[in-house]
């Protein structure tokens, strides 16, 4: 059997719905069982006093990085297959800053502030309840934004081809800059735990 | 004079049935929340005595009426002709379900009226002091608490038994066309009853007991759905047509997410994570379990209509 299984009609779009409700809840499990669920712990990253966090999110980028490699490479995945988000730097930096600002000001991402809500802690209630108020926000006043929107396209675009790199020397690469910022992270968390004693 | 026959060539037939849109599947919802609220309630009055003000017990034959005439509204506002639900009274036919529901309903309103009535909350007497002589007209003995607790079980009984049977006694529609419709719908009606009652509940022994309860409620609802799917798949072209909407039809992630996912298997590890100590009772799991019921009605109201005999 070949990967991405969707794409060679292992399953259509109705079973393909159930796998997205078990990747999701497996998802919000570890994503609560890891600590995230709290608020405190995931703007400790902001103070660089816990950066558990980015050590957990850059560990599974890698992970699955590695993982599509390796099955690429076996013949088991097709990655020209994978569906790749198209790049629209524009409204990309744009949103990536306001999502900064707000995972900084509510203490939440998207992803946990749902699995804290399913542990029913009220503050992600309250930014959830932003979440949807913003969707709706942003769908009313998308006729005003639609420039924006589409700003800056450059396709659907991999780092190997941004950079004519093979595919191996990025993985490499990545993989290099990964365990760089784990040592820098762990040192990083040692000076700043000395500064905000009270915080540990 | 003008005469109509009407045969199965009928828009509103074939080869889909779509004559029920969200009144009835809310209805056999309402209904089958009552029954468990009513057996719950028949439980407790075994030992003879009223429930304690403090008692989760306690309120529900009030929450039951509201719920129950809620269902009612529901079921009128599905009616054609409003007036005709009156025909339903004037006789009685033992081979038709829906008149055995029409006079089953007009049964389970008295009885969760007289258990309403056993003491009624103070801020209702002080407003309508004729219901402390209402409920001061019957004398509440032991044996008649422990009479009104069997015949509230048994109306409950029948009330979420007729909600399934409704539907099964279809068998133009191969989805309905199973027996385990009754069992599975009396068995959701009573899992939202005890998870409604762990909503609630104030005290923690009433607490762990109703968890503990709908715990295996929902592994026993578990097992009906599966075999309810299984016994689809097993049976000739039709039924395996009529599965086929909820393992790769339009219905397919309704089904396994809202109704199997949601409604049944995330509340039953989170009650089981609950009862073994390893997280706090949530009111997640229970409202998981009421919204996982009313979606367990409407895909099985859709899916019956969507399945016919029709092959191919």
């Amino acid at each position: 059997m070949h990967a991405p299984f969707f794409k060679f009609g292992a399953f259509g779009d109705e079973v393909g719905l159930i796998w997205a409700f078990v990747l999701g809840i497996g998802f919000g499990f570890f994503l609560e069982r890891a600590g995230f669920g709290s608020a405190k712990k995931l703007v400790s990253q902001f103070y660089l006093d816990d950066l558990a966090v980015f050590k957990v999110m850059f560990t599974a980028i890698v992970t699955a990085m590695l993982g599509t490699f390796f099955l690429s490479r076996a013949g088991l995945l097709d990655l020209a297959l994978v569906y790749r988000t198209p790049t629209f730097w524009v409204p990309q930096v744009v949103g990536g800053l306001l999502l900064g600002i707000g995972f900084v000001v509510g203490g939440y991402c998207p992803g946990t502030s749902v699995a804290s809500l399913a542990t029913g802690r009220l503050d992600a209630a309250a930014y959830v309840s932003g979440i949807v108020l913003g969707t709706a926000g942003f769908a009313l006043a998308f006729p005003a934004l639609r420039g924006l929107f589409h700003a800056g396209s450059l396709g659907a675009r991999s780092l190997p081809e941004a950079l004519h790199l093979p595919v191996g020397v990025v993985v490499f690469l990545v993989v290099l800059m990964a365990v760089g910022g784990f040592v820098g992270a762990q040192a990083l968390e040692r000076r700043f735990a000395r500064i905000h004693p009270e915080r540990s | 004079m003008f005469e109509t026959i009407t045969t199965r060539a009928n828009h509103l037939v074939d080869p889909h049935l779509h004559v029920w849109a969200w009144q009835i599947p809310l209805y056999l919802f309402l209904g089958g929340w009552v029954a468990g609220l009513l057996i719950l309630f028949g439980l407790k009055l075994r030992r003879g005595a009223r429930p304690a003000r403090d008692s989760v017990t306690y309120p529900l034959p009030w929450i039951g009426l509201g719920l129950l005439s809620l269902g009612m509204l529901a079921l009128f506002l599905d009616l054609e002709h409003k007036l005709h639900a009156l025909r339903l009274y004037v006789s009685f036919e033992p081979s038709s379900p829906m008149s055995w529901g029409a006079w089953i309903l007009l049964i389970v309103y008295p009885v969760l009226v007289l258990g309403a009535l056993l003491d009624p909350p103070g801020a209702l007497t002080r407003r309508f002091p004729w219901l402390t002589r209402a409920a001061r007209s019957i004398r509440w003995t032991p044996d008649r608490l422990r009479l009104l607790g069997l015949v509230a079980i048994a109306c409950g009984i029948l009330l979420g038994v007729y909600t399934g049977v409704l539907l099964s006694s279809l068998g133009a529609r191969p989805f309905w066309s199973s027996g385990l419709l009754a069992p599975l719908f009396l068995v959701s009606g009573l899992s939202a009853g005890a998870a409604f009652a762990h909503l609630i509940a104030r005290r923690s022994d009433e607490q762990r007991q109703m968890v503990l309860l709908d715990t295996r409620l929902l592994a026993v609802e578990l097992a009906l759905l599966l075999l309810l799917v299984l016994g689809l798949v097993g049976g000739g072209a039709v039924q395996k047509e009529a599965a086929a909407l909820v393992l790769r039809g339009p219905l397919t992630a309704i089904f396994w997410v809202l109704v199997v996912g949601v409604g049944v298997v995330l509340p039953l590890v989170v009650q089981l994570l609950a009862i073994r100590g390893r997280v706090h009772h949530q009111p997640v799991a229970p409202l998981l379990v009421l919204g996982g019921g009313l979606a367990l009605r409407f895909v099985i109201v859709w899916a019956g209509q969507a399945s016919h005999w029709l092959h191919g």
